[in-house]
């Protein structure tokens, strides 16, 4: 069932926000076809009803306003600039 | 001082002020520093202690998986990306520890964030396994495996997504604990696959295991998905004794599985039979959707990775690339530069399992499948106490040996990812050795919050075996 093309492969890197070398088209087309035939034994299992026993219960925390340390934050980021975290060129010119 | 000393007698020790605790630190760190040029097990060894000076695990070194979040450390996941991350938190599992009074004194090795089994993936370089340096340790949590083994600490928290203390405990001959989904807090650990990651200790045998369990597990208001568990010490029940009447099921479909080595099936059938002359019942069950196991891995997990590692983008913390004209350019440019071969390959199947056209195919179906899966295992532990299976089919790979064949090596963690998909527990522990001298383990998974009964038997095991006894040559 699984046929995974180089133009998929190219369309999930851009969604992905990864460039892909060229030698990493190829193989990355051939083993995510591997992979992608190894799950189709997943496309024929019948999906049966299951009665689950779901224990799960929503967890809140107290509504309250908590002080984080800004700085601290900041003192990692790779730019900054008065409290804002400083990012290349968003829109381009045209 | 015998480098390879459980923390239970070293603790006596301590109480009996025989060697004191900075002793202890500088012992430790020194076969560190003299040891891991070989191994690569550990990134880094700190110099100070934030612990306090009592508590059930007072002045007992360890090294945390360096996807473990440790106020002020670097903790880089074994990524690139993270190279500069200084943690501003720790993580509750770091907390907690220092609560106990454990010296926390490094960071171990480990595959790019999570991602591998065999300690090859990091991008510090491979981690070598003490027991012959051409070999993996397994992975992902290969530097607490290689650690724990050499005898360079005492012990180590790894952390499993589908497999990932259980793997390294198996092939350096530890005990390593994947614990009911919800045991530890993930609070300050670096996330793989969110509904699946579960932190979890390595050490020599398995009272030392409960004991630093005992330490760890419990509710966190930081963590939403822990689960409310009273503070219990998980060594008091360890007598040595198999409970009566102990019931244990051998998965058929696991034993008929294709491509288990003869020499981990005589592990198997070793451990079986000891367990036999110790009192217990075995029989063969079934859980037919166990096959399923693997490819529900493949999915789930790339699925949340690839969600959960598109936050590295260069734009709050982490390594950016510089070269840079615009944002978009950034993100590529930080990406590319960061991510290696095995965190892009996963990117990319998680994000085409969840893409517009195939989500229902893969993603949604395989959430249902999990349900069935879960339901199976559910029925099973209704007629047994525990299962018994190999951990890892095959015995630890050369160095290099499987690196272009990512679904051979994937599929090394047949047995690891089943009980990750149902968010239930295992045990891994030695259980003997090939003719080449690696080891060989196997493991017991019990229902959820079996984790009592999951170490009194298999410290009842150890206290008839000497397996867990054997230490790697060359580090006396």
């Amino acid at each position: 069932m699984a046929t995974f093309t180089k133009q998929e492969l190219l369309h999930i890197a851009t969604l992905s926000a990864l460039k892909l070398e060229e030698s990493e088209v190829a193989v990355f087309t051939e083993q995510i076809n591997t992979i992608l035939t190894y799950v189709d034994q997943l496309a024929p299992v019948v999906i049966k009803p299951v009665d689950q026993d779901i224990r799960n219960v929503n967890v809140f925390r107290d509504d309250v306003a908590v002080k984080k340390d800004r700085d601290a934050v900041q003192a990692i980021a790779p730019e900054v600039d008065e409290g804002y975290f400083v990012v290349p060129t968003i829109l381009e010119e045209k | 001082m015998n480098p390879f000393i459980t923390i239970k007698e070293l603790k006596l020790k301590l109480e009996r002020k025989e060697i004191s605790a900075a002793e202890v630190r500088a012992f430790y760190t020194d076969r560190i520093k003299k040891f891991n040029p070989d191994l690569n097990a550990v990134l880094e060894i700190f110099e100070s202690n934030e612990s306090t000076e009592t508590g059930p695990l007072a002045g007992i070194p360890g090294l945390l998986k360096d996807n473990i979040c440790q106020k002020g450390h670097i903790t880089s996941a074994g990524s690139k990306i993270l190279a500069n991350y200084q943690a501003p938190y720790s993580a509750t599992v770091t907390t907690r520890l220092q609560e106990a009074g454990a010296e926390l004194i490094g960071r171990a090795n480990m595959d790019e964030f999570a991602m591998g089994g065999s300690g090859e993936f990091s991008a510090y370089g491979p981690t070598k396994n003490p027991w012959d340096a051409q070999y993996i340790p397994g992975g992902s949590s290969s530097g607490p495996g290689a650690a724990v083994a050499a005898g360079l600490v005492p012990f180590a928290i790894g952390s499993e997504t589908g497999g990932s203390v259980r793997s390294p405990a198996t092939f350096c001959n530890l005990v390593g604990m994947r614990p009911t989904y919800g045991s530890i807090s993930r609070f300050g650990i670096v996330p793989f696959a969110s509904s699946l990651d579960q932190a979890g200790p390595l050490t020599r045998t398995v009272y030392d295991n409960a004991l630093v369990f005992s330490a760890l597990a419990g509710k966190d208001a930081n963590d939403s998905s822990t689960l409310q568990r009273e503070p219990k010490d998980y060594t008091a029940g360890l007598d040595g004794k198999l409970p009566k009447n102990l019931k244990i099921g051998i998965i058929r479909e696991a034993l008929e599985a294709e491509g288990i080595d003869p020499e981990v099936r005589n592990v198997f059938d070793n451990a079986v039979n000891q367990l036999k002359s110790m009192g217990a019942t075995i029989s063969v069950i079934d859980i037919p959707n166990l096959k399923y196991g693997i490819a529900l891995y493949f999915i789930i997990s790339r699925a949340e990775a690839a969600s959960n590692l598109y936050r590295y983008d260069g734009t709050l913390y982490g390594v950016r690339s510089k070269e840079a004209k615009t944002l978009v350019d950034m993100y590529l440019n930080t990406r590319e530069a960061g991510f290696g071969t095995e965190v892009k390959r996963r990117i990319l199947v998680g994000n085409y399992t969840l893409s517009a056209g195939h989500r229902d195919a893969y993603y949604d179906k395989a959430q249902q499948i999990r349900a069935m899966l879960r339901a199976e295992f559910e029925a099973v532990f209704a007629n047994v106490d525990l299962l018994i299976s190999p951990t890892c089919p095959i015995l630890p790979w050369k160095i290099n040996a499987l690196i272009d064949d990512p679904l051979a090596m994937w599929l090394s963690d047949y047995f690891l990812v089943s009980n990750c998909i149902t968010g239930t527990p295992a045990l891994a522990i030695p259980g003997g050795f090939a003719q080449n001298g690696l080891p060989i383990g196997f493991q017991f998974l019990g229902p959820s919050l079996s984790e009592e009964l999951l170490y009194k038997v298999a410290h009842a095991f150890q206290e008839n075996t000497d397996y867990h006894t054997k230490y790697p040559k060359g580090y006396e």
